[in-house]
C-alpha cells in the first residue's frame, strides 16, 4: 500500500470573479523512501494540492470539493480537525518557499522547534530542548547550542531553511512535503539544502513530495515526476521517462526552455501564449490554445490521464504524435 | 503580500511562461475601473454612497422641499410634539417688506370684508381681509403638519434639520478643500525635496498634530469670531495633518519608482514631475483620507455649533439644535429636539464613513482576499 | 540608547516650542482682553492699568518672549474669572480627567482587542460585519451626541444610571461618561487589531505554526497576536494621550469636573488664560506621552532602528 495517495482531488476557490478550480482531479502517490517531484509553473495548483493534503487551504474562499487523500489507508479529508492536527507536523511535515518569513520573528529558533516536539510528544521541556538542539545538529547548523537561543533575524536564509527542516522533521514524520524549498535561496545553498533533504530521507525513510518549478531540481532528486499544468496533472512517470521520453507537448516545451551549455542555440524555446485563468478554463484541453499539436478534438474534449506506456501516464489526445514529432535533439541532449 | 510575478525566468532553468494572473485576455483596464468594480460589490459602501447623495440633495434642495421657512417662528406652537398639526392665518407684516406674520387660530369665519379669528388663547380677533397675506384662502390659511414637532420658538424641526445639512455639508466641503490643499502642498514638498524641507515640514506637522485639534479649532474660532468663515478656516487649517503625511509617504515610495526616475532622466521640471506623474498615482490614498477628513469636519462643525462657536443663530445648524434640545433633557421632555438633529449627524457621518471605508478597500484590495 | 533618548527629548522640546508659538499667535488675534474683562463701561485708565498688568502695552516681540519665558517656567497666567493661577487649577482638575481617561482606555483596550481578534478570525462572517457596523457607529457618532443619547436612554428613560456628577457621589457616576468616552477608542482599536491580525494571520510563519499542528488557539494567541500588537499599542497610546488631553464634551455633558469641563466652562466667560493654559497643557502632555512611548518601544524592540 502506498504511504500517501491523493485520489481525484478537487480544490476550488470561490472568489468574487467566479469559481477558481485550482486543483481539478489530481491523483498521485508517494511511497516510503521515495521522492515524488511535482513540477509546474506558479499558479498551476501544485502548492494548493500540497496544502490540501495538510488541510491548510484557507477556508473561505477555498474548499476541497472532492476526492480522497489516503494516508496509511486513512482518508485525511474525513478526519475530525483534532485528529488532523495530530498528524500535521507529526506524521506529515511541511517546509515552505520563503525561509525568510516562515519563522516567527518573536520567538527563538529553539523555541520554535521545541513547540513542535511538545505538541506531539509527551516529553519534558528539558528533553524537548535536548531534542531541538539535536535536530539543529542534524540539519547541519554549526554551534547548535548557540543557535538555539537566537532569533530568526540573526540567521541567513539558508540557515533558516535548515531550521524549517528541523521543525518539519522534529517528530520523525513519514511524509515530508517540501514546497519550493530552494527557490528563494542562492544556488550554492540550494544544492546543500537538497542534499540535506536527500540525506535525511535516506536515514529517516520518509516519503518526500518535492514541489518545484525547476526541472533541474527534479532531475537531481526525484524518483518519479508529476507535471502539472492549469490544475491538472498532464504527465506522470518515472523521472528518466520525463527527461528522455516526454509525451506531453507541455513537458516538451518545459524541457526546451531550459538553457543548455553544450547546445548552441540563438534563443531558448518558449511556449507561446498564456495560461488560461482558473476561473475560466476552456471546455477541451487546457493546453490546446498554446499547443502546436492541437486539433479540433483538443478544443472539444478534455483528455484524460491514461497509462500509455508502462508506468507512464499522459493526458494528451496526440501523445503518439508528440513522440514522433518532438524535437529529438532536445530530448537526447538531456 | 502582493508580489510582481516575474515574466522572465527567476532562476536557472525555470519556465519562460507568463503567469496566469496576467493573462486576462490582454485587455488592460485602469485602476479606476477595478476600484469602481470592487466598490460596487461592497453593499455597505454603496448604501453609504446613496445615503450621502441623498443628504447632499436635501441640502441643495432645502429651499424647495422643506415644508417651512426655517426661521418662521410661531411662538404659540413652542415645543410641540411630532406630528402636530397647526392652524394658521398669515397676515401682512406691519413692517413693509417683511415676511407675513402667522396667527395660530382655533377657527375663523368671514363677515363681509372682515375675518374673525378665534385665536389659541381664546381671544377673538377681527381683521380686514386686506390685511391677509395673499388673495386666495390657500395662500393665507395654512394647516401645516409639523412632522418632527417644533422647537422652543415654534420653528419646524424637520425644516431646520434639512437646512442644518446645508451648513454641515458646506462647512465640511470648504474646510476639507483647505485641508486637502495644505496637506497635499506640504506633503508633496516634504516628499519631493526631502532633506531640511522635509524636516521643517514634518516638525510643523508634528506641532499641529500635538495640539488636540478640537481645542485648536475652538481657540481659532474664539480668537477670530464665531461664524461661517471662521468655522471653515479653523477646521481646514487644523485638518491637513493626515493628508500631508500620506502624501509625503506616497511621494517617498513613488519617487523611487522607475517611471519617475525616467522623467528625471528626461530632464522634466520638478513641478511637472509632481503634477503629471506623481500626484495622479497618489490619488487613491488622497481620496480615502479626504473622505475621512470630510466626516471628521462634519463632527467638528457640529461640536463647534454645540458650543455656540459655529455658524450663529438664527441659521439652523445641527449642533445648535442639539444644544437647544440639551436644555430639555434634564426636564425629561421633548427628547426629539435632541434626537432628530443627532440622528441627522449620525446618519451623515455614518454614511460618509461607510463610503470612505469602501473606497479604501476598493483602492487597496490587499485585505480583501 | 542614551543618544536616542536625548535626540527624542530635544525633538520633543522643539515640538513644544512650536506648539507655544502657534498658541501665542492665535491668542494674539484676540480682541483686547482688557475691554472684554471690564465690559464696555470700563474707564480708560482702568483699561490701561489692566493692559500694563498683563503686559499688553509692550510690543509683540517682547510679549512673545515674556510668554515663552513664563510658559517654560510653568507660569500660564491667571484665570480672568477666578484669578487663580491657571496651571494650579489645571493640575487640581487633572485628577478627574485622568481617572476618566484611564478607566475608559482600560475598557477600550480590552474590548477593542477582543472584538478585533474575533472579527479577524471570523473575517467576512456575520460577526465581522456586525463589529464593522458597531465600529463605524462608534467612529461616526460625535462624543457629545453619544453622551446625550446615553443620558436620554439610561438617565431619562430607564432611570438606572446617574447622568451628572463626579465619583465623590459614588462609583456609578463613572459609568456613563466612561462608556461614552471608551466607545470611539474601542471602535478604532477593534479596526486596527482586525486589520493587523488579518495581515499577520496570512503571514508565512502562521502557516508554519498551523503546519506544525498547533491548535487554533495557539496559532491566534501565541503566534499571531504577539506579532499583530505593534500598531495596536501605537493606537492605544495615542488614544490615551488624547483622552488625557481632556474629554471636553463628555466632561461638560456629564458635569465631570475635569480639565475639559474647565475649558468648556471658560468659553462663554471669555476666560482666555484658562483656555490657552488647557491647550498648552494638553499639547505638552501629548508630546510627553509620545516621547515615553517611543522610548518604551525602542527599549522593548531591539530591532527598531535607533535613528
Amino acid at each position: 500500500m502506498a504511504l500517501l495517495e491523493v485520489k481525484n482531488l478537487r480544490t476550488y476557490f470561490f472568489t468574487d470573479d467566479g469559481v477558481a478550480k485550482s486543483v481539478d482531479d489530481v491523483s498521485y502517490t508517494v511511497n516510503r523512501k521515495e521522492t515524488l517531484g511535482v513540477v509546474g509553473e506558479s499558479g498551476c495548483g501544485k502548492s494548493v494540492t500540497a496544502l490540501s493534503i495538510m488541510r491548510l487551504i484557507p477556508m473561505p474562499p477555498g474548499r476541497i470539493v472532492g476526492g480522497e487523500i489516503l494516508f496509511d489507508g486513512v482518508d485525511l479529508l474525513k478526519l475530525p480537525e483534532d485528529d488532523m492536527r495530530a498528524i500535521r507536523g507529526n506524521k506529515i511535515g511541511m517546509i515552505f518557499q520563503e525561509p525568510m518569513t516562515s519563522l516567527n520573528p518573536v520567538f527563538t529558533v529553539g523555541n520554535q522547534i521545541e513547540e513542535s516536539i511538545l505538541l506531539h510528544q509527551k516529553v519534558s521541556k528539558e528533553e524537548a530542548k535536548n531534542r531541538a538542539i539535536e535536530m539543529l545538529r542534524k540539519v547541519g547548523i554549526p554551534a547548535p547550542e548557540q543557535r538555539y537561543k537566537e532569533y530568526p533575524h540573526q540567521l541567513s536564509g539558508g540557515m533558516r531553511q535548515r531550521v524549517m527542516i528541523a521543525i518539519a522533521l522534529s517528530c520523525n514524520p513519514s511524509v515530508l512535503i517540501a514546497d519550493e524549498p530552494t527557490t528563494a535561496l542562492d544556488v550554492t545553498v540550494q544544492a546543500q539544502i537538497l542534499e540535506l533533504i536527500n540525506e535525511l530521507q535516506q536515514t529517516l525513510g520518509m516519503g518526500v513530495i518535492l514541489i518545484t518549478h525547476d526541472l533541474g531540481v527534479i532531475a537531481e532528486t526525484a524518483d518519479r515526476v508529476a507535471v502539472m499544468y492549469a490544475s491538472h496533472i498532464v504527465e506522470y512517470s518515472a523521472v528518466n521517462e520525463i527527461y528522455f521520453n516526454p509525451l506531453h507537448p507541455y513537458t516538451v516545451g518545459l524541457l526546451g526552455s531550459i538553457p543548455k551549455l553544450h547546445i548552441e542555440s540563438d534563443r531558448l524555446m518558449t511556449i507561446e501564449g498564456t495560461v488560461p485563468v482558473p476561473t475560466a478554463y476552456p471546455v477541451g484541453c487546457n493546453f490546446a490554445s498554446r499547443c502546436p499539436y492541437a486539433t479540433p478534438t483538443c478544443l472539444a474534449e478534455e483528455p484524460a490521464l491514461k497509462e500509455v506506456e508502462t508506468g507512464h501516464f499522459v493526458a494528451c489526445h496526440h501523445w503518439d504524435e508528440v513522440k514522433v514529432r518532438r524535437p529529438e535533439h532536445l530530448v537526447e541532449a538531456n | 503580500m502582493a508580489e510582481v510575478t516575474p515574466l522572465l525566468p527567476t532562476t536557472q532553468g525555470t519556465l519562460a511562461v507568463t503567469a496566469p494572473e496576467l493573462a486576462t485576455g490582454g485587455e488592460s483596464r485602469s485602476l479606476w475601473y477595478y476600484s469602481w468594480r470592487r466598490l460596487k460589490r461592497n453593499k455597505l459602501a454603496m448604501a453609504g454612497l446613496y445615503m450621502t447623495i441623498f443628504i447632499v440633495l436635501v441640502a441643495i434642495a432645502a429651499d424647495f422641499i422643506a415644508p417651512f421657512d426655517p426661521n418662521l417662528q410661531v411662538l404659540e406652537y413652542s415645543t410641540m410634539p411630532s406630528g402636530f398639526e397647526g392652524n394658521i392665518i398669515l397676515v401682512k407684516n406691519d413692517i413693509e417688506g417683511r415676511d407675513p406674520r402667522p396667527i395660530p387660530i382655533q377657527s375663523y369665519r368671514m363677515e363681509g370684508d372682515q375675518i374673525i379669528l378665534e385665536t389659541d388663547e381664546g381671544n377673538t380677533l377681527r381683521l380686514p381681509l386686506t390685511k391677509l397675506a395673499g388673495d386666495s384662502e390657500d395662500e393665507w390659511h395654512k394647516q401645516p403638519t409639523y412632522l418632527l414637532g417644533t422647537d422652543r420658538y415654534g420653528r419646524d424641526v424637520l425644516t431646520r434639520v434639512m437646512y442644518g445639512a446645508r451648513v454641515s455639508l458646506s462647512v465640511a466641503f470648504f474646510s476639507e478643500l483647505i485641508a486637502i490643499f495644505i496637506g497635499i502642498l506640504l506633503g508633496a514638498l516634504a516628499g519631493f525635496f526631502r532633506g531640511w524641507v522635509d524636516d521643517l515640514i514634518m516638525w510643523f506637522t508634528n506641532v499641529i498634530w500635538s495640539i488636540p485639534s478640537i481645542l485648536l479649532v475652538i481657540a481659532i474660532t474664539i480668537a477670530w469670531e464665531p461664524g461661517f468663515l471662521p468655522t471653515i478656516v479653523a477646521i481646514g487649517v487644523t485638518g491637513w495633518v493626515d493628508m500631508a503625511r500620506i502624501v509625503r509617504g506616497q511621494f517617498f515610495s513613488l519617487r523611487e519608482m522607475e517611471y519617475v526616475e525616467a522623467t528625471r532622466a528626461l530632464g522634466l521640471k520638478n513641478t511637472r514631475t509632481i503634477f503629471r506623474h506623481i500626484l495622479p498615482n497618489a490619488l487613491g490614498p488622497i481620496i480615502v483620507i479626504a473622505t475621512a477628513g470630510f466626516a471628521t469636519a462634519i463632527i467638528y462643525e457640529a461640536s463647534l455649533s454645540f458650543l455656540g462657536l459655529g455658524v450663529q443663530p438664527p441659521t439652523a445648524t445641527w449642533g445648535q439644535m442639539i444644544y437647544d434640545g440639551y436644555g430639555f433633557i434634564a426636564a425629561g421632555t421633548n427628547w426629539g429636539l435632541t434626537i432628530y438633529p443627532a440622528a441627522a449627524i449620525i446618519l451623515a457621518v455614518f454614511s460618509f464613513n461607510f463610503f470612505g471605508d469602501g473606497l479604501r478597500d476598493a483602492f487597496d484590495p490587499k485585505l480583501k482576499r | 540608547m542614551l543618544a536616542f533618548i536625548i535626540k527624542k527629548l530635544l525633538y520633543s522640546v522643539l515640538i513644544i516650542f512650536g506648539v507655544m508659538t502657534i498658541i501665542f499667535f492665535i491668542m494674539n488675534l484676540l480682541p483686547d482682553p482688557a475691554r472684554m474683562m471690564q465690559g464696555q463701561r470700563a474707564d480708560l485708565s482702568t483699561q490701561a492699568a489692566i493692559r500694563s498688568e498683563l503686559g499688553l502695552d509692550k510690543p509683540v516681540v517682547a510679549r512673545y518672549f515674556d510668554f515663552m519665558g513664563n510658559a517654560f517656567t510653568g507660569n500660564l497666567g491667571r484665570s480672568y474669572t477666578t484669578n487663580l493661577p491657571v496651571l494650579e487649577s489645571i493640575l487640581e482638575r487633572f485628577k478627574a480627567t485622568a481617572l476618566l481617561a484611564f478607566s475608559a482606555m482600560i475598557i477600550a483596550t480590552i474590548l477593542g482587542i477582543a472584538i478585533g481578534i474575533l472579527s479577524a478570525v471570523k473575517s467576512y462572517s456575520l460577526i465581522d460585519n456586525l463589529s464593522l457596523v458597531f465600529a463605524m457607529f462608534g467612529i461616526s457618532v460625535p462624543s457629545f451626541v453619544m453622551g446625550l443619547l446615553f443620558i436620554i436612554v439610561f438617565g431619562s428613560w430607564l432611570e438606572i444610571l446617574p447622568i451628572s456628577g463626579y465619583v465623590d457621589n459614588g462609583i456609578e457616576y463613572l459609568i456613563l461618561p466612561m462608556v461614552t468616552l471608551a466607545l470611539r477608542p474601542i471602535s478604532i482599536i477593534a479596526r486596527v487589531t482586525r486589520s493587523s491580525m488579518l495581515d499577520v494571520l496570512s503571514a508565512d510563519y502562521v502557516r508554519t505554526a498551523k503546519a506544525k499542528g498547533a491548535t487554533q488557539r495557539t496559532v491566534i494567541f501565541r503566534h499571531a497576536l504577539r506579532n499583530a500588537l505593534n500598531p495596536v499599542v501605537t493606537t492605544v497610546s495615542a488614544w490615551l494621550a488624547s483622552l488625557l488631553a481632556g474629554a471636553f464634551f463628555i466632561e461638560y455633558i456629564f458635569n465631570w469636573p475635569g480639565m475639559g469641563w474647565m475649558a468648556v466652562e471658560a468659553i462663554p466667560r471669555s476666560d482666555f488664560p484658562t483656555i490657552q493654559g488647557v491647550v498648552i497643557f494638553a499639547a505638552v502632555l501629548f508630546v510627553v506621552i509620545n516621547f515615553l512611548v517611543d522610548i518604551v518601544y525602542a527599549w522593548l524592540d531591539p530591532k527598531v532602528k535607533l535613528a
